[in-house]
C-alpha cells in the first residue's frame, strides 16, 4: 500500500471539522474534571471522618479501579433502560470528566499536602488568621504545582476522546474509520489523526514542561 | 541495595499495574474476547445491559483491589525486611517521644 497524497490531502478538511468536536470534548470534560475533582478533594479535606466523606471515597476508588471504556459503554447504553437519553457526546463527557475528576482529585489534595507542614506552623505562631493562611500563606505556593499537575491530566483527557468513537461521536478517530470504510483505504486517515494529535499534545506538553520547569526555580 | 529500590518502586508499580489493566479494555476493540468484549456479546444476546456491564464494573474493580491488596502486601513484607536488617538508630525503632510544645509564658522572657 502506497501513501495517496490526493486522498489524503482531500480528508484533511472532513478530519479537521471532526478534531474541533475532539478539542471541544477535551474542553467540556476538562471542565467536569477540574471542577469535580476540587468538589472531591475539599469533601476528603474537610469532613475526611464524616460518612459522606467513607461513601465518596469508595465511589472514587470504584471509578479509579474500573475501565473508562467500560463506564462509557455503561453509562450510555444502560441511561435508556432507565428512563434518560443522554445523547452520546454528553454521556462521553461526562464519563470522561467523572473519571479523570478521581484523578484530579488526587493531584488537588497531593498540591496542598506539598505545602511544608512549617508553613502552617510558621503562619500559627504569626496569628495569621486561617483564611489568611489558606489565601495568602498556602494557597499561593499550591497553585502552581497544581496547575501544572492539572495541565498534565487535560492532555491525558484529550488523548481519552477517542474512547468517544465508541459510543458514535463523530470525533476525530471515528471520522477517520468513516473515511476509511468509505474508500476502503484506512492508511491516510489513521495516519493523519495521528499527526493530529501529535500536533496539540505535543507542544501542550513543551508548554507545561516549560511552565513546571519556571515555577520549580522560583522556589 | 536493590530491597530498598524495590520498596519504593513498589507503590508506582502497582499504580502502573492497576492502569494497565484498565487499558486492557481497549483491546475489545479489535475483537479479542476480553470482559468488555464477551460484555457486549452477552448484551447484544439480550441480557439486560445494566446488569451485563455492572457486572463486568464489578470485575474490573474486583482484580484492581486483588492488584492492590497484593501489591500492599508487598510493601508490607518488604517493609518488615528492612526494618529487620537495618542497623542504624534512625531505622525500626520507636519514633522519639513528641516534644512538647511550649507556650511563651511557661518559657519566661
Amino acid at each position: 500500500m502506497t501513501w495517496d497524497w490526493a486522498y489524503a490531502w482531500d480528508s484533511v478538511p472532513p478530519l479537521l471539522d471532526a478534531f474541533r468536536v475532539t478539542l471541544q470534548a477535551t474542553a467540556l470534560a476538562s471542565v467536569v474534571a477540574l471542577v469535580l475533582g476540587f468538589v472531591l478533594a475539599l469533601v476528603e479535606r474537610l469532613e475526611s471522618r464524616s460518612v459522606a466523606a467513607r461513601i465518596v471515597g469508595m465511589g472514587t476508588e470504584f471509578i479509579r479501579r474500573t475501565p473508562g471504556l467500560m463506564q462509557i459503554y455503561f453509562l450510555y447504553y444502560v441511561d435508556p433502560t432507565l428512563g434518560l437519553t443522554l445523547s452520546a457526546l454528553t454521556a462521553g463527557v461526562l464519563v470522561l470528566g467523572v473519571h479523570f475528576g478521581t484523578y484530579t482529585a488526587e493531584s488537588y489534595r497531593a498540591g496542598i499536602d506539598a505545602v511544608p507542614r512549617g508553613q502552617w506552623d510558621a503562619a500559627a505562631a504569626l496569628s495569621i488568621p486561617r483564611r489568611e493562611t489558606w489565601i495568602k500563606v498556602i494557597l499561593p505556593q499550591a497553585v502552581p504545582p497544581i496547575l501544572a499537575a492539572q495541565g498534565n491530566w487535560v492532555l491525558i483527557m484529550f488523548k481519552g476522546t477517542a474512547l468517544l468513537s465508541t459510543i458514535t461521536v463523530v470525533e476525530v478517530v471515528s471520522k477517520s474509520q468513516q473515511i476509511g470504510s468509505d474508500h476502503l483505504r484506512y492508511l491516510e486517515p489513521t495516519v493523519l489523526v495521528g499527526i493530529f494529535f501529535l500536533a496539540v499534545s505535543y507542544p501542550a506538553s513543551v508548554l507545561v514542561r516549560i511552565y513546571e520547569r519556571r515555577i520549580s526555580r522560583h522556589r | 541495595l536493590f530491597p530498598q529500590a524495590l520498596l519504593i518502586m513498589l507503590p508506582s508499580l502497582g499504580t502502573l499495574l492497576i492502569d494497565l489493566l484498565k487499558n486492557t479494555a481497549v483491546v475489545s476493540l479489535v475483537t479479542l474476547m476480553d470482559i468488555t468484549f464477551t460484555a457486549q456479546q452477552l448484551r447484544l444476546t439480550g441480557e439486560s445491559t445494566a446488569a451485563v456491564y455492572g457486572l463486568a464494573l464489578v470485575v474490573y474493580f474486583a482484580l484492581a483491589s486483588i492488584v492492590d491488596i497484593a501489591m500492599k502486601f508487598l510493601e508490607r513484607r518488604l517493609g518488615r525486611y528492612r526494618d529487620y536488617h537495618a542497623s542504624g538508630p534512625e531505622r525500626g525503632v520507636a519514633a522519639p517521644p513528641s516534644v512538647r510544645i511550649v507556650s511563651r509564658k511557661e518559657l519566661g522572657p
